[in-house]
């Protein structure tokens, strides 16, 4: 169990470096991270999923039984 | 003799040139000397009888220990073995407990006994692990040398039948006294196996008056034989102390019942809650991993800027090892925690419904 640990472990840290390295490099480099937002949101329509789940959970709310 | 020592090359150095000595001095002292040749055979019969006789081992300690001791006085501790011309044909090379054999070793080990007897030295057996019994022959051609001894023969005969266990834990335990305590275990257990009395100083106390011409010098260390024998017997009052402080597990019925009517809904409880937490969190880092990869497809397909992509893939590692991280956390808090709960109730439930009774032998 200790050996599966350190092999994990070890396999995170050096993820979390890469990605920080690469992060780092795509800022220096001239990259925007409101760009990037907004080619997500166009993408995954974030804006719509979350309003959808706000009306959700208002509608959950509002069809308690009336005392 | 020159053949033998060739021959002879597996021994110790100190021991192969004690039992060539030997062999010269009963050359010497033989009246037949040519009988006696021809009774040895080759030298090559008479070396396989010796090394089969030769305990290097036990040398091979005495000598380390002698070594450290500096003691250049060391008392001759082969013995030389003769093998019997008439089974030379049938038989393999001597036993050591065959009578003719016995006739000559007794005799020289007899001499080396009373030797050491008055120069004081340690007597070290080297062939036997316990000590040979003299057995006085009128047939042997060195029997004027076994007359005088033949009275404190027979006390010391019996004495060395006795003490083979003992013999054998003395030279395991200390190896410096061996040849002391065995001279003195001659003059202690010979007139206890005669009296047949348990009492230790008694025997000390007896054997100079019997055994006077063999055991002067043994005499002044029977108290230490008294002490030896004492620390003998600290084992066996142990082994009786531990026979009586032997408990036995036994189960209280009523208090079991009760335990396991309130342990199991406790224990289902404690273990579908710890379940639900680690399911939970098991199921967070499989969504994490879910995430990370669709940002992988977004990072290579979404965006056309280079910078960007590098961001995205930054922001997708990172999620990556974060969902690798927790999904292994809730894995392994699942295979730990569960077998824990189980093996902590069980343990408690020993702990309150079994009891230790003591049982006197």
């Amino acid at each position: 169990m200790t050996k599966v640990w350190k092999i994990i472990s070890a396999v995170v840290i050096i993820a979390l470096l890469f990605g920080a390295l690469c992060l780092l490099v795509g800022l220096i480099t001239g990259g925007s991270t409101e760009r990037v937002l907004g080619i997500f949101n166009t993408t995954y329509d974030i804006e719509g999923l979350k309003q959808a789940y706000e009306q959700a959970i208002q509608n959950a709310l509002n069809t308690q039984p009336l005392s | 003799m020159s053949e033998l020592s060739k021959l002879l090359t597996f021994m110790f150095k100190e021991d192969r040139s004690e039992i060539l000595k030997q062999y010269n001095d009963m050359l010497d002292n033989a009246e037949d000397e040519q009988a006696l040749l021809e009774s040895f055979g080759s030298p090559t019969r008479l070396a396989v009888a010796i090394s089969r006789n030769y305990q290097r081992d036990e040398r091979k300690l005495s000598v380390h220990a002698d070594s450290k001791d500096g003691d250049n006085t060391e008392v001759s501790k082969v013995r030389p073995v003769i093998p019997t011309p008439a089974k030379k044909a049938s038989q393999p090379i001597l036993k050591p407990r065959e009578p003719d054999e016995n006739s000559y070793v007794d005799i020289i080990e007899e001499i080396r006994r009373e030797k050491a007897a008055e120069e004081g030295i340690e007597y070290k057996p080297i062939f036997f692990k316990d000590e040979k019994k003299p057995e006085p022959e009128p047939g042997v051609e060195e029997a004027p040398v076994e007359e005088p001894e033949t009275a404190p023969e027979a006390p010391v005969e019996q004495a060395q039948e006795m003490p083979k266990e003992e013999t054998d834990k003395e030279e395991a335990s200390a190896q410096e006294t061996e040849g002391a305590e065995e001279t003195a275990d001659e003059a202690a257990e010979a007139p206890e196996e005669s009296e047949e009395t348990a009492e230790e100083e008694t025997p000390a106390e007896e054997t100079p008056a019997e055994e006077a011409p063999v055991e002067d010098a043994p005499a002044e260390e029977a108290e230490e034989t008294d002490i030896v024998v004492e620390i003998e017997e600290l084992p066996a009052d142990a082994a009786e102390e531990e026979r009586e402080v032997r408990t036995v597990k036994k189960t209280r019925i009523f208090p079991l019942i009760l335990y396991v009517i309130v342990s199991v809904p406790i224990g289902l409880v404690l273990l579908l809650l710890m379940l639900g937490i680690e399911l939970s969190i098991f199921g967070v880092g499989l969504l994490g991993l879910k995430v990370g990869f669709e940002l992988l497809a977004f990072t290579f397909s979404g965006m056309q800027v280079f910078a960007d992509v590098l961001i995205c893939l930054g922001a997708t590692l990172g999620v990556l090892a974060l969902g690798v991280l927790v999904t292994w956390l809730g894995m392994w808090l699942i295979i730990v925690s569960v077998p824990g709960l189980i093996r902590g109730i069980i343990k408690l439930g020993k702990k309150l419904c079994v009891k230790e009774v003591e049982i006197d032998d």
